[in-house]
């Protein structure tokens, strides 16, 4: 059945490309439409069902075009679109800034570090909150980086990037608070190269593991299926 | 690149020597039908062949991703029915969707009359 080929061709290369089930199900679904209302269209000039059919999947165009200008016109769409290397790379960095700062403000505020006096708080609770915001910053970033790619029709190469650029982040971001002679506290904050204390595998592979958890889960379910329920 | 050709002209050439002289051709026919009143896809490749004489050759299913371009700008709108068990959107002009057509419409007059003196010209 190569009309149902190329409608399932068009929603797979789309899926492929980074766009969402749901889109690339609502392209498929109003190419069906058309498809059927071309098959009527035929039928009414006198052809039998196979040849309209023919006729049909031959004037809907090549399914490869088709994928490849839905992706260029809507990807020209937004700014992220245009830009993916800047607007991902600045992203990833902005969103794991953010998702610091947003966590670990409050959590120094409830640990108390953010009084006077603060030196003479322990840091027990404090190291344990480091501790979770880390472990959340190797999944939530990047989870949300794919999100916007997909929300954006950007694609999927660019929540790689940024995916990418989260995991040298992870590699070589160091942030630790440890205890000094004189009752204070030292905040060691900044970027190191030095493997020695490195920050272990799944630092690294985290956001990589999400990225391909995201776009897996995605290509999920085939159009096919269902559409052959309505052709039966 | 687009799949819409003017008859006897491939509009991809003409992309490349000159992005802005053409590029804006499917927008404004299809915002100009939609203006007119809301349509689903197949309505609107109908409206183009009708109303252009058939000018246009083009793959029909290239006019989805014009339309979700369009959507995607928010100059229009779609609304989805359930028809004969098959799902379909149908498409209506939004306010700035009506901005950008009477914008598209002047720079086309434009160019439409630079060429009819160009054309004139030649014939002269």
């Amino acid at each position: 059945m190569r009309e149902l080929n190329l409608i399932e061709e068009v929603r797979t290369r789309l899926v492929r490309k980074g766009f969402s089930r749901r889109y690339a199900g609502r392209a498929t679904e109003e190419l069906w439409d058309h498809y059927c209302e071309l098959i009527a269209e035929v039928e009414r000039q006198g052809k039998m069902r196979a040849d309209a059919k023919r006729d049909a999947a031959a004037r809907l165009g090549d399914a490869t075009e088709l994928a490849d200008e839905i992706f260029e016109r809507l990807r020209a769409t937004s700014w992220l679109g245009r830009n993916p290397s800047i607007s991902f790379g600045m992203l990833a960095l902005m969103l794991t800034i953010l998702w610091w700062g947003a966590l670990a403000v409050p959590a120094a505020w409830a640990c108390g570090l953010l009084v006077e006096n603060a030196a003479l708080r322990p840091l027990d609770g404090m190291l344990i909150a480091i501790d979770w915001i880390r472990a959340g910053s190797h999944i939530v970033p990047p989870l949300l980086c794919c999100h916007v790619a997909q929300r954006y029709f950007c694609g999927w190469k660019p929540a790689l990037w940024a995916c990418l650029v989260i995991a040298i982040h992870n590699g070589t971001h160091i942030a630790q608070l440890k205890p000094a002679p004189g009752a204070t506290t030292v905040a060691t904050w900044g970027y190191t190269f030095n493997t020695a204390n490195g920050p272990g595998l799944l630092a690294i592979t985290a956001p990589l593991a999400v990225f391909a958890l995201f776009w897996i889960w995605n290509s999920r379910e085939s159009f096919v299926h269902k559409q052959e329920r309505v052709v039966a | 690149m687009t799949c819409i050709e003017l008859k006897g002209i491939n509009a991809a050439v003409i992309r490349k020597s000159n992005p802005s002289f053409l590029n804006g051709v499917p927008e404004l026919v299809v915002l100009q039908l939609l203006a007119r009143r809301e349509m689903y896809g197949y309505e609107v490749v109908k409206a183009i062949q009708t109303t252009s004489r058939d000018a246009f050759s083009f793959g029909e299913g290239s006019i989805y991703p014009v339309l979700h371009q369009l959507e995607a700008q928010k100059l229009v709108k779609s609304r989805r029915a359930e028809v004969d068990g098959r799902a379909r959107l149908y498409y209506s002009l939004t306010a700035a969707g009506e901005k950008r057509l009477a914008a598209l419409t002047k720079q086309w007059s434009g160019v439409a009359a630079g060429v009819a003196n160009v054309l004139g010209g030649a014939h002269a």
